[in-house]
Formats: C-alpha cells, structure tokens, sequence
C-alpha cells in the first residue's frame, strides 16, 4: 500500500515536472518571437545624395526595408548643417512618418532615373516647412526608427545640394518630340515629290462662294478671330486663313471688316491683310481701319459686332477661333441678317451653336488643316500629314494600352503592367 | 534692307524658339531666371499693346465724328468717357480704394462700368429672345 502511494506521488511530480519544462519551453519561445519581431536595428544601407535633375535646394535619402517595417514603427529622417556631428541624437528630426511608407516604387521617378530599387526607403528633402538647403552648403542627414520610446538611427551621412543643367526626367518628352519632328520632316519632303491627298472640307470649299456672293451684293465681309490672344492655336489658325480671305476680298475689291477684342491679335492681322492685298497686287486697296479694336471686354464686344451686323448687312460672316457665350449670340444675329456664316472653332462647347446658326462649321482640327487645305503648300500639307500620323500613333499606343489593361484584369496577370508602366513613364 | 526686314526676324525667331525648348529642359536656377525675365517682359510688351487697342479705337471714332457719320454722337460720348476715365485713374493712382474710402475711379468702375456691363448683357440676351 505504502509503494503504491510512493510511485503515485513520483507520477505526479514526473509530471509537474514535464508541464513546468513545457510551460517554460513556450514562455521562452513566444518571448523569443516578440523580440525578433519589434528589435530595432539602425537602418541599413543608407544613401543621400543631391536630388538629380532638379534645380537645386533638395536632398534625397534612401535606405533598406527592415523587417520591423510596420504602421506601429516609424522613420524619423535628421538634419544638422556641416560634416560633423557631435551627437546624432541633437539633430534637427525634418520628417516622421511610418515605416511602411515612402517606398522608391511610391515615386514619380521614371524607370530610367531611378536610383535603386523600388523596394528601397525614400525620402526626398526640399526647401520648405522649416527645412532650409542653400545649394553648395554640405549638410549631414540620419535616419532613426522608433518603436515605443526607443530609437535607434543609422551613422550619420553627408551630402551637398547642387542646381542642375539637364532634367533626365524629361528626356522621354525631348525623344518624342524629336521623333514627331523627324515625321513631320520626312512628310513634308514626301509632299514635295507627290501630293497628298486632303479629304474634302466643304467649310472651306464655300468660302469662296461666300466671298463671291459678298462681291456680287456689293456687301463687306465680316471676318472675326476668337476670343483669345495669339498664344492660343486656334486664333493663330484664324490670323492664317484670315491672309487667305484677305487675298480673295482684295482680288474680288470686296470690303473687309475684321474686329478684335485683343490688341496683339489686331496688330498681327493687320500686317496678315496688308501682306494678302500686296500678294494680290491690289495694295492701294488696303484700309488700315479694316482691322479695328472695339474692347475686351466680352459682352460690349458682342454688342458692337452685332450692331455691325445691323447696320452694314455684311454678306458673308466668319466666326474662326475660340469662343465662350457670345457664339450664339453673334451667329444668331447674323442668321437674322441672312448672311453666309462659316464658322471654325476648337470650342466643343460652343459647336452645338455654330452647327444649328451656320451655313458650315469647321470641327475642331478642320479649323488647323485649313491653312495647309486652302493653299496646298507642300510644307503646310506635309506638316499636317506628319500631325496626323503622330496622332494615329498615339492612338495605336492607347488601343493597345486598353487591351493591354484589359487582359490584365481578365486574368489577373501581371505582365501587362510592365508595359502599362512604361507607357505610363514615356508619355 | 530685305536682310534687316525678313531675315533678322526670323533669324530672332528661329533662336528664342530654339532657347525656350531647350529652356523646358534645363531646372538650373539660371534658366528659371531667364524665363522670368522674359516673362516679365512679355506682360511690360502686353501693356503696350494696349496702346494699339486705344489708338484704333480712337482712329476709328475721330473719323466717324470728323465726317459726322450716322451716330457720330456715341463715338463723341467714347471719348469723353474714355479720357474722362483715364484722368480719374491717374488722379486716383489706379487704386480704387485709399485706406477703405472708396476714390473716384472706384467709384466709376463700382457704380458705371459694372451696372453697365451686366446690363449690356441682359440687353443682349432681351435681343436675341425678342
């Protein structure tokens, strides 16, 4: 009885004894794990240098991911003016934010500036919110990541601000143009050796029916040029095929009254029509005050032209250029007065008035292709043949960027992004 | 001659173009600086411009009051608005207000020219619904 109860009591202790060993075994273990989960180590691999392709005044630091890269941690960036540092921990923090953000591939560095890896820490230093970097002034920069009261930060690095000359970022914008150029160029050559075929515009095929019917009623033209000033593509196109209507109205000895609201785009008009009436070989017939200003402001100018259009009955209206809400207020007169109207305007807003109140209306690039229609010059067609098949190949680069796109989330592939990426950085 | 007057234009023209692509290229200070300049330069000429704007706007009126045209008094009523603006502005040093009291040509512009803008406006919209 006595040896019984003796090997129970062992038993029992036997297995006291195993339940402390496991108990301590997984104590250890779970312990074990949270220290290598949340041990700081300084950041490795640190690198600052001044920011490329930029004007100066911006540093940036890059450094490893770590393995406590967490929304709990965070990455203080540290800046002192000077080489040496002689305590870290007094440096000025500039940046504090949380480790798993500010990654490389977070960038707007295109793939061919990139300094590293995607996966690498970056964070960019510029002149601003209490940093100041004066260009040619060295600056030392640390990096520390906190976790619960403790930092730990990399050795402290050194690097020096500088302007740049050439902004690497924008070469593929250099490359396109240079491309486009280069297409421009060989369809002009190509136009001087063959012609180019031009669809028909019959906007600008009735110009010269409008002129003529001008002529015959012994009524003047009404010629207007937009809204904007000559920065703007649009008034430029109307300026050049205002020469165009010049040339007709001088050889028909019809007269020509051309309005403004910009005094810049007056000046330039005026020497377009005093050159079409010396090409036409009727330069006694030129008036100066056929190009006049009446204001720039946008309703009295409407007023003023619409009270032109009543009182001289023009033949024939050309509204070429932009325009905002007076569109319809002119058209609408000068259907009144029963007067030819052609317009031409890259304002799609304001196309749905044009096409109701005129006789023809030039859609948006038709009013650029009208230039290089109504002459046939080699270098106009040839440019404009040399736009078109730069816009056919941006066209094709969207299709395929679509189907592309589309693939990738059809079958969940990662490939198409590759490309996506880089249409993305080329463009 | 014909070198001064087609040539040199063009030859101006060819290298300020060539200067402001490249310019889009080159972040140095130096560059931003040329294009700052230039672009102050661009506004003093736009100021000028408007020189032209006045002087065709005057041309065309004193012809129309020189020979007395069908409503050659409007014109006569544009210039005497014009100037009298323009000496308001001067007097009042194109501010138009001093230390919050409202100057005279704040006062043109507050009380003339945007009740007559806004009514201009109705007057057309009234013209083109009538």
């Amino acid at each position: 009885m006595k040896g019984e109860t003796l090997d129970v009591k062992r038993e029992q202790a036997r297995s006291v004894c195993g339940g402390v060993v496991l108990l301590s075994a997984a104590f250890f273990l779970s312990i074990s794990q949270a220290f290598a989960q949340t041990t700081l180590s300084p950041p490795q691999d640190l690198r600052v240098f001044d920011t490329p392709s930029d004007g100066g005044g911006s540093l940036t630091v890059l450094w490893s991911p770590a393995p406590y890269d967490s929304a709990a941690t965070r990455y203080q960036v540290l800046l002192s003016e000077g080489t040496a540092v002689a305590d870290p921990a007094a440096m000025k923090v500039v940046a504090d934010f949380p480790a798993n953000q500010r990654y490389v591939h977070e960038s707007k560095w295109p793939w061919w500036t990139r300094p590293t890896t995607g996966d690498q820490h970056q964070f960019t230093l510029r002149n601003g919110k209490g940093v100041e970097l004066k260009n040619g002034n060295a600056y030392s920069i640390t990096v520390a990541a906190v976790l619960n009261g403790d930092r730990v930060m990399a050795p402290p690095v050194q690097a020096t601000p500088e302007p740049n000359w050439i902004n690497w970022n924008q070469m593929n914008n250099l490359l396109l143009a240079l491309l486009f150029g280069g297409i421009v160029f060989y369809a002009i050559s190509t136009a001087r050796k063959r012609e180019i075929f031009l669809r028909r515009i019959p906007g600008l095929d009735a110009v010269d029916e409008a002129i003529g019917r001008a002529t015959e009623l012994g009524k003047p033209i009404l010629y207007m040029t937009g809204a904007h000033d000559m920065s703007d593509p649009s008034t430029i196109a109307a300026a050049v095929i205002l020469g165009r209507v010049a040339k007709r109205t001088a050889a028909y000895e019809t007269d020509l009254l051309v309005p403004h609201r910009e005094p810049i785009t007056m000046a330039v008009c005026q020497e377009i029509t005093k050159q079409a009436y010396l090409e036409a070989g009727k330069p006694d017939l030129y008036k100066e005050d056929s190009n006049f200003f009446i204001t720039s402001d946008q309703f009295s100018y409407t007023a003023a032209v619409d009270g032109i259009m009543l009182r001289k009955k023009p033949a024939a209206n050309f509204y070429m250029g932009h325009y905002f809400a007076e569109a319809l207020l002119l058209t609408e007169t000068g259907a009144s007065t029963g007067a030819i109207q052609i317009a031409g305007t890259d304002a799609d807003h304001q196309l749905p008035f044009f096409v109701t109140t005129c006789d023809y209306t030039l859609i948006g690039e038709e009013l650029y292709a009208a230039s290089a229609y109504l002459s046939r010059e080699p270098v106009q067609v040839g440019t404009l043949r040399g736009q078109d098949i730069g816009k056919a190949l941006i066209l094709g680069v969207i299709g395929v960027g679509t189907v592309l796109a589309t693939l990738g989330v059809m079958f969940d592939a990662q490939w198409p992004k590759l490309f996506l990426d880089f249409f993305r950085d080329v463009k | 001659m014909i070198f001064l007057r087609r040539q040199v234009p063009l030859l101006i023209t060819l290298i300020t173009g060539l200067v402001f692509a490249g310019q889009y290229y080159v972040p140095h200070p130096a560059s931003e600086q040329m294009l700052t300049s230039v672009t102050k330069w661009l506004q003093i000429i736009g100021g000028f411009a408007l020189v032209l704007g006045v002087s065709s706007l005057f041309h065309v009126h004193a012809v129309k009051i020189r020979r007395k045209e069908a409503g050659w008094g409007y014109s006569f009523v544009l210039y005497v608005g014009m100037l009298a603006t323009i000496a308001v502005g001067l007097w009042a040093n194109g501010k138009e207000a001093v230390d919050g009291a409202m100057t005279a040509f704040g006062w043109v512009y507050n009380f003339m020219m945007v009740p007559l803008q806004s009514t201009m406006f109705a007057i057309l919209a009234f013209f083109i619904a009538s």
